[in-house]
């Protein structure tokens, strides 16, 4: 059993958070990444060997984690999408960055999954088209309709983010 | 100026979580309660917020499926209407020791399963969190049609108490193998809607579905597919010793019965199992006591079979559906205590297992017809 999982804590270590990181942004809501990283980690750690053996196991896991997502996003039955919470969201703060990245954050949140999740793996992962359409399990031509369309849908939401003036659609609930 | 784009890249590295302290162990944790892979799949709703209800002390017959009267053959040894465990007990036993049961899985090849599926789908509020108070004209109402002012500019998912229920529907391929992982094609079939209205709020929320092509590995998949990392051949040959395994399978369940019925649906549902083993499953339902059988369910695909059923959670109606030969020909939910999801008999999971059998690879299947595999996931990465 030790061999058997030899490296899973430096993987860990090493990749756990930014796999956070990645929960967060595809679901927005800290409790739920959390769940998902533990989640995709378990998947990852059942089947170790055959993780350890894929030429990035960074990005082995990485799908397990999106596809964790989407699992979620359709099978669970109750409470698992949270389109409404704002539990852990930051009180509001008016500093330029962290309004920022709220902003986003939600923006994000209000795209279809399908949309965000290739937005946030091409821009803010920065996986080539390719990458991001092996990731979700879909064609470069899905990847790119999806990524102009949450892109735009973005766009109309934030408005321009050159300006740390909050945005009043996004702002409103809070 | 900062652009979309460029504020999504620093967007990740502006975020300020770390993982939890005690994560690995946790994993590990977790991983020690999961030896065998526990599927949701067509698992009946937790109605939580439903209370208490009435568990009737019937099983209702069904009312809300297509029923396809030529293809109710009935098991062997039931008679129409009129089957009851124990003749369906007999005809399972019967089944086991017929010739070519026990038959080995092919090693080298690809166990192929074709199915429909329809899962309930539930988004919304309902997690206890503490989520703000939307103003009364967001709040989208029930039936969403009457506030379509909710839509157009205002944003839906992130702002509002939304919650719309739905069945999403897949069309699946998988080949699996246990040597060397396998492939799942799912192709996204149009949704269908409990209430109306729900259709305009999926549609923003959800939007386009595009389906998956994805190389697996054996159990270590991203997607919910059948675990073929146990051995048929040692599973219990005994139902009531199979009873006992099935029992014992962890899944955080409390209610036993429940447990037994889950274990037993994740083991046929979408496999290809020797004779034998089905039927010592299948057997070992039936000695659950609140599990009882009726005729003339139908699956998916409109084919009447012989329902084994039981009541989940005192709302829903669970039913494997078999065909005479007991094989297992796809799973039904309804509603059992009008509630939620509408009234009894309402549909809210419907499979239908459309051909299964071995294959040489990936992309073949046993009456000819190709699939077409994307060669990006093929294989790739898994290996």
């Amino acid at each position: 059993m030790q061999n058997r999982t030899e490296g899973f804590e430096d993987f860990v270590a090493g990749h756990a958070a930014a796999l956070l990181r990645l929960a967060y942004l595809l679901t927005g809501d800290r409790g739920h990444a959390e769940d998902l990283l533990q989640d995709a980690l378990e998947r990852a750690y059942r089947h170790w060997p055959r993780v350890v053996a894929a030429d990035r196991p960074d990005a082995y896991v990485r799908r397990v984690l999106i596809h964790a997502v989407t699992d979620r996003f359709r099978r669970r039955r109750y409470a698992e999408v949270q389109l409404t919470s704002y539990a852990d969201r930051a009180t509001v703060d008016i500093t330029g960055d962290i309004d920022l990245r709220d902003s986003l954050v939600r923006g994000l949140r209000a795209l279809p999954l399908g949309q965000r999740t290739v937005v946030v793996l091409r821009h803010c992962l920065d996986l080539s088209e390719a990458e991001t359409a092996e990731m979700v399990g879909c064609s470069v031509g899905t990847v790119k309709s999806q990524t102009s369309r949450g892109l735009a849908r973005l766009r109309e939401l934030l408005g321009d983010v050159d300006s740390t003036t909050p945005q009043p659609i996004l702002r409103s609930s809070l | 100026m900062k652009d979309i784009e460029s504020a999504l890249r620093s967007l990740p590295d502006s975020i300020d979580l770390e993982p939890r302290p005690d994560l690995i162990a946790s994993v590990r944790r977790t991983h020690r309660h999961r030896s065998l892979r526990r599927r949701s799949a067509v698992a009946g709703v937790a109605l939580a917020t439903l209370g208490i209800v009435t568990v009737p002390t019937m099983l209702r017959n069904d009312d809300g499926g297509t029923v396809n009267p030529g293809a109710s053959q009935g098991a062997q040894g039931a008679v129409d209407g009129t089957v009851t465990k124990q003749s369906l007990d007999a005809a399972l036993a019967a089944l086991a020791t017929s010739p070519g049961a026990g038959e080995p899985r092919p090693t080298g090849t690809f166990a192929y399963t074709h199915s429909r599926t329809r899962y309930l789908a539930m988004t919304g509020a309902g997690g206890g969190n503490d989520a703000s108070q939307p103003s009364p004209s967001d709040v989208p109402t029930e039936n969403a049609e009457k506030s379509p002012s909710a839509g157009a500019e205002t944003l839906l998912p992130d702002q509002q108490q939304v919650s719309f229920t739905y069945l999403y529907g897949t069309e699946r391929h998988i080949w699996l193998d246990k040597l060397s992982g396998g492939h799942l094609v799912s192709k996204p079939l149009a949704p269908k809607f409990l209430n109306p209205g729900d259709d305009a709020i999926y549609r923003k929320a959800i939007g386009e579905e595009h389906g998956m092509d994805l190389a697996l590995d054996n159990g270590g998949q991203p997607v919910n597919v059948p675990n073929l990392s146990f051995d048929a051949s040692a599973l219990p040959s005994d139902p009531a010793a199979m009873r006992q395994y099935l029992q014992d399978v962890p899944s955080g369940v409390d209610d036993v019965n429940e447990r037994v019925f889950t274990a037993a649906a994740d083991l046929v549902r979408e496999h290809i199992l020797p004779h034998k083993v089905r039927s010592t499953i299948l057997r070992a339902l039936l000695l659950v006591p609140d599990v009882s059988v009726v005729e003339g369910v139908a699956d998916l695909d409109g084919r009447a079979g012989i329902g084994i059923g039981r009541i989940e959670r005192g709302t829903t109606l669970r039913q494997l559906i078999l065909d005479a030969e007991g094989t297992v020909l796809g799973e039904r939910d309804s509603v059992a205590v009008a509630g939620e999801f509408g009234p009894v008999g309402t549909v809210i999971g419907h499979t239908a297992v459309l051909e299964a059998g071995f294959v040489d690879k990936v992309g073949d299947t046993p009456s000819g017809r190709p699939i077409a595999i994307s060669s990006q996931g093929a294989g790739k990465e898994m290996r």
